[in-house]
């Protein structure tokens, strides 16, 4: 056995350019106690003393760090988009020949902003989209995930201009926070979680300290680990909110990759109609490989000014079904949004 | 500053010369750092940061060997491998090492100084045919060792997605070393 680490002990300049690079921000105070300890020890090892040549020790700052704590979701070429919308009420859209569901409401000016962007995004001449997404990636600096993460869009002019058409509120970052109830609380949203809360596992692997975040434009996201493994990731979007694209439904097709899915719509409890997907996939499916099975199912469910939705994927000993999804929606407070 | 004057004057004035390139490469080198000393304290993550730019003092005759990288790379390879030597240095006296998501599922022989390059050459050939954004989900894993989540982030796709990714290329990069690779069979 050997591991992907070591043999990629050396990084090619081509892999080093083709590759999101990872810049955190540094405070003036770091500079200068990083640069003290290392030309401490270079002293040491050059002049016998770490204090034999004290009065050469300058530190040259010719100028302040601009500190920008953050990072970014880069929005990448997904493929062609084509729309259409569906009976139960969340806009579609044609993703490299498949079909998508958005978790957005085709009536809301969310979607026709997010319609009228990806129509802008399709009708780009050859490689201005990928030269878009370049100057993104060449935006993105000053990463630190850590504290929160910034919003980022390929076009950021056309954002605010369809922002303005549609009369809706463009996010620029989330803050992660340490409770469910400081989350709300800074979103000034209703705590809608109910008895699904007392899945989540604040020390389950998939998660560090950052397992709840809120934008600046009220929306929140959990993604945590569950008690039995599973990785879940939820989200509740107000309506007036710019979305660039979300899918409900993201199927991976690829030759490695088989997937089977099944849709349906179910109504919780307490009477909140939700739309949901299962899917199946089969990793390295062929004769003589070994298959992984990936199971995730996905919901969106619209409430009062809001869209809730979310992903849960199985671990790799667990197998999902439809009752597991539907007994996990009923234990939402989903009234709590609609008050 | 191009990489040159920037190496020479760590040669020459080495206080100004770290200075400057703890200036211009402080932030990259910490991200490395802290990501693969995940974990670990605060001073030990400062103190691998500080060895990485020690280590580029003494090293930085040699930045010619590396003519076709640029000072940018050169210095993040230090951190990677200072960090990484820390983080050995730890898991001797704790006992714990980085999850078993990194392993690559054939025996390949990496003491031999040949076996090395030659794997390493094929893991280089496996990641320049990767189109985007799998090779950079490979090299954000796998060189920089930012967490699935850290990357679903940065890339907007579902953890899940990324997970995929990481599954289906590794599985590429294991069929070429089985295939063309100096393995222990």
């Amino acid at each position: 056995m050997s591991k992907v680490y070591e043999l990629f002990s050396e990084l090619r300049e081509e892999e080093m350019q083709s590759s999101i690079s990872p810049v955190a921000s540094i405070t003036p105070d770091e500079e200068k106690k990083i640069t003290e300890m290392a030309l401490n020890q270079i002293h040491t090892k050059k002049y016998g003393s770490s204090t034999a040549k004290p009065a050469s020790v300058k530190m040259r700052f010719s100028r302040r760090w601009v500190i920008v704590a953050a990072s970014l979701v880069l929005v990448l070429g997904l493929g062609t988009i084509a729309y259409a919308t569906d009976l139960f009420g969340f806009g579609k859209v044609q993703f490299d020949g498949t079909e998508v569901e958005t978790a957005s409401a085709e009536d809301s000016n969310q979607y026709l902003a997010m319609k009228d962007y990806n129509d802008w995004i399709v009708s780009l001449p050859a490689g201005e989209s990928e030269k878009l997404i370049g100057e993104q990636i060449e935006h993105y600096k000053g990463y630190d995930g850590t504290s929160e993460y910034v919003i980022s869009y390929r076009n950021p002019e056309k954002v605010a201009e369809l922002a303005n058409k549609y009369d809706l509120k463009v996010e620029k970052k989330y803050l992660y926070t340490d409770s469910a109830a400081s989350m709300f609380s800074k979103a000034k949203m209703p705590d809608f979680l109910g008895s699904f809360a007392d899945n989540i596992d604040p020390t389950g692997g998939l998660s560090d300290k950052n397992l709840y975040s809120y934008s600046d434009q009220g929306a929140i996201r959990i993604y945590a680990a569950l008690a039995d493994g599973s990785s879940v990731d939820i989200s509740c979007v107000p309506n007036d909110v710019f979305r660039s694209f979300t899918a409900l439904y993201f199927p991976l097709n690829s030759a490695d990759i088989k997937s089977t899915d099944e849709k349906w719509n179910f109504q919780t409890g307490s009477g909140y109609d939700v739309r949901c997907s299962l899917v199946k996939s089969v990793l390295f499916a062929g004769e003589g490989e070994d298959e992984i099975a990936y199971d995730r199912i996905t919901f969106a469910v619209a409430v009062g000014d809001s869209i809730v939705s979310g992903e849960i994927g199985s671990n790799d000993q667990k197998a999902f079904s439809k009752a597991d999804l539907e007994k996990y929606l009923n234990e939402f407070d989903f009234a709590k949004l609609a008050d | 500053m191009n990489d040159r004057k920037l190496i020479r004057l760590i040669l020459e004035d080495p206080d100004r010369g770290i200075a400057k390139a703890v200036h211009l490469y402080g932030g990259i080198t910490k991200v490395i750092c802290r990501n693969i000393l995940r974990g670990f304290t605060p001073e030990d993550v400062e103190e691998a940061w500080s060895d990485s730019f020690v280590r580029l003092w003494q090293r930085a005759d040699r930045f010619d060997e590396h003519r076709n990288a640029s000072l940018r790379t050169f210095i993040c390879m230090i951190a990677r491998s200072t960090a990484l030597d820390k983080r050995r240095k730890c898991m001797r006296v704790f006992g714990v090492d980085f999850p078993d998501d990194e392993i690559v599922d054939v025996s390949v022989d990496i003491e031999n100084d040949f076996a090395r390059m030659r794997n390493e050459q094929i893991l280089h050939e496996v990641v320049a045919k990767m189109p985007e954004p799998d090779r950079t989900i490979f090299t954000m894993r796998f060189f920089y060792f930012f967490r699935v989540k850290d990357i679903a982030e940065r890339t907007d796709l579902k953890p899940k997605q990324v997970e995929y990714v990481l599954h289906s290329r590794k599985k590429k990069l294991q069929e070429a070393l089985q295939e063309r690779g100096i393995t222990n069979e």
